[in-house]
């Protein structure tokens, strides 16, 4: 199963490697700054080089409200008018937005509503950009951190272009959960927009700094890695993000509210007051710069402009295809451009796929064959990555392949079961063909193994190829086949294969030596990438590590103070009630003697009251240490039905109308009881915050197959909360009213009851506007449970 | 406390005649032995209390016609509180203890019809002074009342295994108290 979804994750990798590439200008752009006079001269005849960009700008000065119309005609003009920054911030935004907006067309059906999300960028852009201008420290200067927010959602984007489909239903998950659109992205996709954004960032060579926000933004500020290199724009990015998610600008996909707000206003060295300031700020400024970014409406000036763009894009795309068969026919001319093109293949940080293309563009043009395929294999995968190239030069297949396993019996590769021969020759054969994988998760996984001395590296592929050639093989339509392992640390960690009659393997033999000679630095040239991409992967699961180990520290400190309450709590019944009997006892007394009806009745409610305060403390103790839940299969619909009976006989006689709509959803694994009572506590609240004409309350339930949970959703439109009795709203005897009110105990034990279940609850609410809580409970594992997509054997892109 | 009788002070105890008394002493269905030398006849408190229980004669005038009643608790603004209400009622004669230590004692002495017991002692638990009253066959008749502020069911179920014939709840309604205890000795 982990074997799966590391290659789904791998596929996905894959077509992000696709997505574009974010044009020359805008990387160029990123890299100056307004302090740098001469850098921003560069910027600007590099913009001025290209008339689409320009028209871009000079559209938005216009646009812009500055009283100048008709009179800014260049990009110096526009700087001058507009400052260097805002200029900078609108070719990013122009840039990363058109690089998606081919895919975004395939996505406009999806559920992800771009609009109300590039809302929630800027407006994240100018809250970071209002706080840094409030902390006014160097490490955070405002331009910087506007761009930080404006990409910070980056991954969501690629995510929406690269996945639309996977994504959309991300997306409708989110919202029936109301959680973090992360923790589902994981949970659907396999990876999330934090990771994405990050591969993105790395692809695009932006600036540290804006992957590190891209990568961590969301982290607790305690938790983040000690290698980030601006730690303090990256908390402040998380702040501004949960601000604006508080103020419900523009759409982010986003329910979860767990962060810490003072521990971030810490960490970006900001008071409360200060921040409260640049909230009054914010959607003041958040109007004119969505005009600056071209990120309003459109109207029919702009989509000429976008002709235009398309029309340049066009144009680019054509003369790329003309510089790729020049480079073919280089490749195909001579030995040497070969390697020479392989070399230049190779910057720093290309990832694994893209050194194993070179290697079979090489293999292809060395070879002069039509077809070659090429296969990493990093050590410790139980799968190869492999593709096949054409005699042009085009990559036209990528695929993921399965190693086979070992047969346990008799300890063998599949294939070779008909060399059966003497023990001597087996054992000859053993040690060429086959070796087990040195990698304990590994298994009974079977890997080629390398050339044994006295071999050369080319050899003729045999048994230990049959689950590549098999994979393969319409597309190698040759009947003798030969390939070179590329080795490193003594393992085999790739391979070149391709056919050839016997007519062609003689004469090509003289390529054949070349290739031989150039497999050592293949070789190197893989390894060097399959380690970076471990390395890399480590790095990500520290992340994600650290991100779940955030969780349980919040956990244990709850479960901590529970704890707490409990023994308060017996301590407290210990202490209290003696001197509760007391009073009781003494005031019954009193009532005895006394013969003046109205005295007699107060010492009766001095007696009253104490027996009141006792029960609860008893109250108390129960919710600090509740009976355990007794978990069985339970049907939704019979526990809504009994909460729904007992609060409307707790409650006023008249029958509210309470709408319920079931949707298909499996039986549940709870404690029917505890879970009823929770929801009664629910619709109680519902119910006392409603009006008794006016009011609706609603209950649905739906099921989400990826988390395999059922949200009972209860939605009213009372009174509401407002945010700071949202976050409290499960502390016990918390209560927002000052008077009146009636003890808090309620959703603190809807909660206890719901966990003990081993399931959540979520509250989201809006000061006049009602209340929606969404209880999640575990379905049952055996009961019509919905497979995830289940990923071929051979995976083709 | 007088702890043996004459068959003089029995027979006016009892109500009957001396030589009923005599007669009975003589049949060995009233316990109790001569005194050496003089070959008087002499009572034991116990035996005379089995011999009226036996022949159902009101022990009124052996007890000053009230139950006895023992509340053991350590905090001596609880325990005045009992013994208020318990002599404002007129039928039980009360004594007191702050210790399970005391608590033996007493018992002995006293030899109480109900015991009213805090739970939680200084010295020691209800349920062990609850068990130990138990042991002891002389203290068969005795009843037994605990309190306490905590209440768990399990807890509660244990006391009631231990030998306790009542659980009471800190606070409590002093009416519904009287009434049970009165219940448990049928007075």
């Amino acid at each position: 199963m982990s074997d799966l979804r590391e290659k789904r994750v791998d596929l996905i990798l894959q077509q992000l490697e696709e997505l574009p590439t974010l044009p020359a200008v805008a990387m160029r752009v990123l890299e100056a700054t307004s302090d740098d006079v001469s850098s921003a001269r560069q910027v600007v005849e590099l913009i001025s080089s290209d008339p689409a960009l320009t028209a871009r700008i000079l559209q938005l000065v216009h646009r812009s409200d500055l009283g100048v119309r008709g009179e800014v005609n260049s990009i110096e003009r526009a700087v001058v008018l507009l400052g260097f920054d805002a200029v900078r911030s609108a070719v990013l935004a122009i840039s990363v937005f058109e690089s998606f907006s081919e895919r975004s067309a395939q996505a406009a059906a999806g559920r992800f509503d771009r609009d109300e999300f590039w809302k929630h960028c800027v407006a994240v852009a100018c809250c970071a950009e209002l706080l840094a201008e409030a902390a006014s420290v160097s490490e955070i200067a405002p331009s910087e951190a506007f761009v930080c927010g404006l990409l910070h959602d980056l991954g969501k984007v690629a995510l929406d272009a690269a996945l639309p489909k996977s994504f959309s239903r991300v997306v409708e998950a989110a919202d029936l959960l109301r959680g973090n659109i992360a923790d589902v992205e994981r949970s659907v996709i396999g990876l999330d927009h934090m990771v994405v954004g990050k591969r993105m960032a790395e692809k695009w060579q932006l600036p540290a700094v804006i992957r590190d926000v891209v990568w961590l933004h969301g982290q607790h500020p305690q938790a983040l890695p000690a290698t980030v290199t601006n730690p303090r724009m990256v908390n402040l990015v998380t702040l501004a993000d949960l601000i604006v998610r508080e103020q419900h600008l523009g759409y982010s996909g986003n329910y979860a509210f767990t962060l810490p707000r003072q521990a971030l206003l810490d960490a970006v060295g900001l008071t409360q007051p200060q921040a409260e300031d640049a909230v009054k700020k914010l959607v003041d400024r958040i109007e004119p710069r969505a005009r600056s970014l071209g990120l309003g409406k459109t109207s029919t000036n702009d989509l000429y402009q976008q002709a235009l763009a398309q029309a340049n894009k066009e144009l680019g795309r054509v003369s790329g295809q003309l510089a790729s068969k020049n480079r073919r026919l280089q490749v195909r001319a001579q030995f040497f451009d070969a390697l020479s093109r392989f070399q230049s293949e190779l910057r720093p940080d290309v990832p694994s796929q893209v050194v194993l293309q070179a290697v079979a563009q090489t293999a292809v043009g060395v070879l002069g064959v039509s077809c070659v395929a090429a296969f990493s294999l990093p050590p410790g995968q139980t799968f190869a990555e492999a593709l096949l190239c054409d005699g042009d030069g085009q990559i036209f297949e990528n695929s993921l392949i399965d190693l086979p396993r070992k047969s346990v019996a008799t300890g063998q590769l599949p294939g070779a079961g008909g060399h059966e021969g003497a023990p001597d020759d087996r054992d000859a054969r053993e040690g060429q063909s086959c070796q087990l994988s040195d990698s304990p998760d590994a298994g009974q996984v079977v890997r080629p193994s390398r050339p044994r001395a006295g071999e050369g590296p080319v050899m003729t592929a045999g048994d230990e190829l049959e689950w590549f050639i098999s994979m393969v093989s319409p597309r190698l339509p040759h009947d003798k086949r030969f390939w070179v392992c590329l080795e490193a640390d003594g393992l085999c960690i790739g391979g070149v294969v391709w056919g050839a009659t016997s007519g062609e393997a003689q004469r090509l033999a003289p390529q054949v030596q070349e290739v031989a000679t150039i497999a050592s630095g293949w070789a190197l040239a893989l390894r060097t990438a399959q380690i970076r991409e471990e390395a890399r992967a480590l790095s990500e699961q520290l992340a994600e590590a650290n991100r779940q180990l955030q969780n349980a520290q919040n956990e244990i400190l709850r479960s901590r103070t529970m704890i707490t309450v409990g023994e308060m709590a017996a301590g407290a019944a210990h202490e209290m009630n003696n001197p509760l009997a007391v009073i009781s006892g003494r005031s019954q007394l009193l009532a005895q003697q006394i013969t003046d009806p109205k005295h007699k009745a107060s010492a009766h409610l001095i007696s009253e009251q104490a027996h009141r305060l006792s029960a609860i403390i008893t109250e108390l103790m129960d919710f600090a240490k509740p009976e355990p839940a007794n978990v069985l299969p339970a049907d939704v619909a019979d526990v809504v039905e009994r909460a729904l009976h007992e609060a409307k006989s707790d409650n006023d006689p008249a029958d509210r109308g309470i709408e319920v709509t079931m949707g298909d959803v499996p039986l549940v694994l709870i404690d029917a009881a505890q879970v009823s009572a929770a929801v009664t506590e629910v619709l109680e609240n519902a119910i006392h915050a409603t009006d008794p004409v006016t009011g609706q309350i609603a209950i649905h339930a739906g099921y989400d197959p990826y988390s395999s949970r059922v949200a009972v959703t209860v939605t009213d439109n009372g009174c509401g909360m407002d945010e700071n009795t949202v976050k409290r709203a499960f502390d016990p005897f918390f209560s927002a009213k000052p008077a009146g009110r009636r003890r808090g105990l309620g959703l603190a034990k809807a909660l206890r009851w719901i966990e003990a279940s081993g399931g959540s609850i979520r509250l989201e609410s809006q000061p006049g506007q009602g209340t929606r809580t969404i209880l999640l409970l575990p379905a049952a594992r055996n009961s019509n449970e919905v497979q995830p997509p289940v990923q071929p054997r051979k995976a083709v892109m | 406390m007088k702890t043996v009788f004459t068959t003089g002070e029995a027979a006016d105890i009892c109500k009957v005649s001396q030589q009923t008394i005599i007669r009975c002493f003589d049949s060995g269905r009233l316990k109790g032995f001569r005194v050496p030398g003089s070959r008087f006849r002499r009572i034991p408190r116990e035996a005379l209390v089995a011999f009226m229980r036996d022949n159902n004669i009101p022990p009124d005038a052996l007890e000053s016609g009230k139950s006895k009643v023992l509340v053991v608790d350590d905090d001596p603004e609880i325990v005045e509180l009992f013994v208020d209400v318990l002599e404002r009622d007129g039928r039980f004669e009360v004594k007191t203890a702050a210790t399970g230590y005391d608590a033996g004692v007493l018992t002995q002495e006293f030899l109480p019809d109900l015991v009213i017991l805090d739970y939680m002692l200084p010295d020691i638990n209800g349920n062990v002074v609850c068990q130990t009253i138990r042991k002891n066959p002389n203290f068969e008749h005795m009843k037994i009342v605990i309190v306490s502020g905590v209440v768990n069911q399990d807890e509660i179920n244990d006391l009631l295994k231990s030998g306790a014939d009542e659980f009471v709840k800190k606070p409590f309604n002093i009416e519904k108290l009287i009434e049970r205890v009165g219940q448990l000795l049928s007075v």
